[in-house]
């Protein structure tokens, strides 16, 4: 057991975790965000990503313990106006959504770093986020949209 | 979902040993899998059993998409493949086999 302390989207937790305790297990079931979600379990899928000081990660290939000290920002954690998401549910891109959470946290980590993507550099960006409804039309609109470039 | 059928699906056993059980090795179409644009074109044809000629609708919209990726398949290499998913081993020995790689 190690004790560790996160900041999770704003509050600080102490929490004493098993070493071999990934940080998504920490999150959804210690914490309670939901929205991280396990998919595949070997970093293949992203829909258990979330954001560990700014950058997107796998959170079932991380260790809690390699986040000790970090901030981490899940879906949860963004704002109830967030851009992404407003934009998100105004294109109607999801299906299932059991995947959204992930590739909400992908097209905010983008937003942050291109504020005005193009189609291509979305694609690039999400390549690595699957969704089995096969929403990615929508999902590329939505972040378009929130871009302010609705019309590519 | 009817690319993924197309192009990608298939699970693959050895000696009764499933041996893509992940997204490892199982793979799916990614963002860049699928095209920018989707129009759909609504044909409205009475279904002769359905109530008040009703059918479903939804996924039905999977089922014309791998023969359309077979017939551009077709179209480009001359090569009629007829087994699903038309992977590039698969496609390699289709044409192949019928001589249009030496």
């Amino acid at each position: 057991m190690s004790d560790i302390e996160l900041r999770v989207n704003g509050a600080v937790q102490r929490l004493a975790v098993d070493d071999d305790e990934l940080l998504l297990d920490v999150l959804r079931r210690r914490l309670g965000c939901t929205s991280v979600r396990e998919g595949c379990g070997v970093g293949m899928c992203g829909a258990c990503t979330v954001l560990v000081d700014g950058a997107s990660i796998s959170s079932c290939l991380m260790l809690a313990v390699r986040a000790d000290g970090a901030e981490i920002t899940t879906a949860e954690g963004l704002p109830p106006d967030d851009p992404v998401v407003a934009a998100f549910v105004a294109a109607g891109a999801l299906q299932c959504g059991y995947c959204i959470p992930g590739f909400v946290m992908m097209a905010t980590e983008l937003l942050a770093r291109n504020p005005r993507p193009d189609p291509h550099a979305i694609a690039d960006h999400l390549e690595g986020n699957i969704c089995r409804c096969g929403t990615y039309g929508e999902i590329r609109s939505a972040i378009l949209a929130a871009a302010g470039r609705a019309n590519g | 979902m009817g690319v993924g059928q197309a192009l990608f699906d298939q699970i693959v056993f050895d000696q009764g040993q499933l041996r893509n059980g992940t997204l490892l090795d199982y793979q799916l179409p990614s963002i860049k899998d699928v095209p920018e644009r989707i129009t759909p074109i609504i044909i409205e044809d009475p279904h002769r059993s359905g109530p008040f000629g009703a059918k479903g609708v939804g996924e039905t919209g999977i089922i014309p998409l791998a023969p359309a990726i077979g017939n551009a398949v077709r179209d480009a290499t001359s090569v009629r493949c007829t087994t699903l998913p038309l992977t590039p081993e698969r496609l390699l020995a289709a044409m192949t086999a019928a001589g249009r790689i030496t």
